[in-house]
């Protein structure tokens, strides 16, 4: 049994050890996803409750493949969220790079796979550090200035990037009927 | 409730990218390594160097008997040669007579061949950075020389003859004060000038010959066509490039990042440190001049001129 599957195991049997090994194994981690969006230590560290929350409420009946990803998708959709309803409140101070790209409201389950097939296609075909520096800063809000020192290029070189990406991946929307 | 379009991203594309960005990581660790070989092949080099000089010396000395030189070891037998040339004792091995001078199949030239790898290695280690080839926006910054000093800055020109490419910082004073100088190049062919504008705001001041660069910071292909509107004058939220009065201005959510044109093989690239928003334009300076629509050109043709005439 993998680490994962046992702290999923924990979730099952209601035991709240689950909360103490998931937020061992992955505190860190979504507390970076979740200050990457929110540019804030304590909101971030509130979402990252709030995670736990929402999975203690959620595993059962759901049983997550990966429980790394289960647990970012819900902190980062939980920080968005409290980002949106901050800039509501105009208590956000900074724009969302998340925003840039635009939101999509699929009709259907269908809808949403479709979109996921454009979008899995898009980056795959992407050479990998193109993907990757996409991926960083507009799932996981990573700064660009960090970006950039991680592949030792400069900050010029990154947004030239996401820009050359944000244009393909317009295109390659436009060109299969998605409107963001 | 709209999502925005990354959360429909798939669990594989976010493990590929966790996987990139992790071995992106170990990149610094893969330079140093390139370093060192780069350096264990310099010195290789070196001591081919020395034995072809020995060599050459040897000729025209009088005839050395085997075996009775410390320092020059002539050994008849190759493969013996070969063998010794591991020991550090003959750290100097001579071929017979008959290879010395002219045969490139002794020692020597495989040493020039292991040189030659050894190019190819940075290279590739180099272009790994972009997945097997070196693009435009994989421009390597790692400084080789950074000064902060006015003094050490022209006692550097001097020793170096100001370098063929570098623009003297005295033919840019209208930029603002000397804050820094960073060699990105060690052929002169990238460096970074930082001014002090005197308005609290640093300017950047990139400099590129891109006919060495073939990759340069601005693009290459969208700095093309005019726009109809002056994007100088934007102040909403604008993303992308705008050429206008050959000069490219790239925007990000509004913000300017950077300002760039080019002269012949040389590409100038003003930036922040971080972005141009917020520069003052109403602040009688070089980059204000050159972010406002009426004195943009002139500013530019200004410091063209001033460029030709202080080029070293």
């Amino acid at each position: 049994m993998s680490a994962d599957e046992y702290i999923v195991k924990l979730f099952f049997d209601r035991d709240r050890r689950a909360i103490e090994e998931a937020d061992q194994k992955y505190g860190k981690y979504l507390l970076t996803v979740a200050k990457n969006i929110l540019q804030n230590e304590q909101d971030g560290e509130e979402c990252v409750n709030d995670t736990y929350l929402s999975a203690w409420n959620t595993i059962p009946p759901q049983k997550p493949v990966s429980l790394k990803r289960y647990l970012c998708s819900i902190v980062r959709n939980s920080a968005i969220s409290k980002y949106r309803s901050q800039k509501a409140q105009k208590r956000a101070g900074v724009t969302l790079c998340i925003d840039e790209l635009g939101e999509y409201a699929a009709p259907d389950e269908r809808g949403s796979a479709e979109i996921r097939r454009v979008l899995d296609e898009f980056l795959k075909l992407s050479k990998p550090r193109d993907m990757t520096i996409f991926v960083y800063r507009y799932y996981y809000a990573y700064p660009v200035d960090k970006i950039a020192n991680r592949y030792g290029i400069s900050l010029q070189a990154v947004y030239k990037t996401l820009d050359k990406m944000k244009e393909q991946l317009r295109k390659k929307l436009n060109e299969e009927g998605i409107t963001v | 409730m709209n999502k925005d379009i990354m959360s429909y991203c798939g669990d594989d594309i976010l493990d590929e990218a966790d996987k990139n960005w992790n071995k992106a990581g170990n990149k610094p660790a893969l330079k140093r390594l390139t370093v060192i070989a780069a350096a264990a092949l310099l010195t290789a080099g070196l001591i081919a160097a020395a034995v072809i000089t020995a060599s050459k010396l040897n000729e025209m000395l009088p005839p050395v008997v085997p075996g009775t030189s410390a320092v020059i070891v002539t050994d008849a037998d190759q493969t013996e040669a070969t063998t010794s040339a591991n020991t550090a004792e003959s750290a100097i091995v001579i071929p017979p007579e008959s290879d010395i001078c002219g045969d490139e199949t002794s020692a020597p030239t495989e040493t020039k061949e292991s040189a030659e790898t050894g190019r190819e290695g940075i290279t590739t280690a180099a272009e790994e950075t972009d997945s097997g080839k070196m693009t435009t926006a994989g421009v390597i910054e790692i400084p080789t020389k950074t000064i902060i000093d006015y003094g050490e800055y022209r006692s550097f020109l001097d020793e170096t003859e100001g370098g063929v490419n570098i623009i003297d910082y005295d033919a840019l004073k209208d930029i603002g004060d000397f804050k820094s100088f960073i060699l990105l190049s060690d052929d002169f062919s990238e460096y970074r000038y930082l001014f002090d504008d005197g308005s609290g705001f640093t300017v950047n001041l990139t400099v590129t010959d891109i006919s060495v660069h073939e990759s340069a910071n601005g693009y290459e292909t969208l700095s093309t066509s005019e726009n109809d509107s002056d994007m100088r004058l934007l102040s909403d939220n604008y993303d992308g490039i705008r050429y206008i009065d050959d000069i490219e201005y790239m925007y990000v959510e509004g913000r300017l990042l950077w300002v760039c044109f080019r002269d012949g093989d040389m590409e100038y690239l003003f930036s922040g440190d971080s972005m141009l928003d917020g520069y003052p334009k109403n602040a009688d300076t070089f980059m204000s001049k050159l972010l406002t629509a009426e004195t943009a050109a002139d500013c530019i043709n200004t410091l063209k001129a001033d460029l030709k005439g202080g080029n070293k």
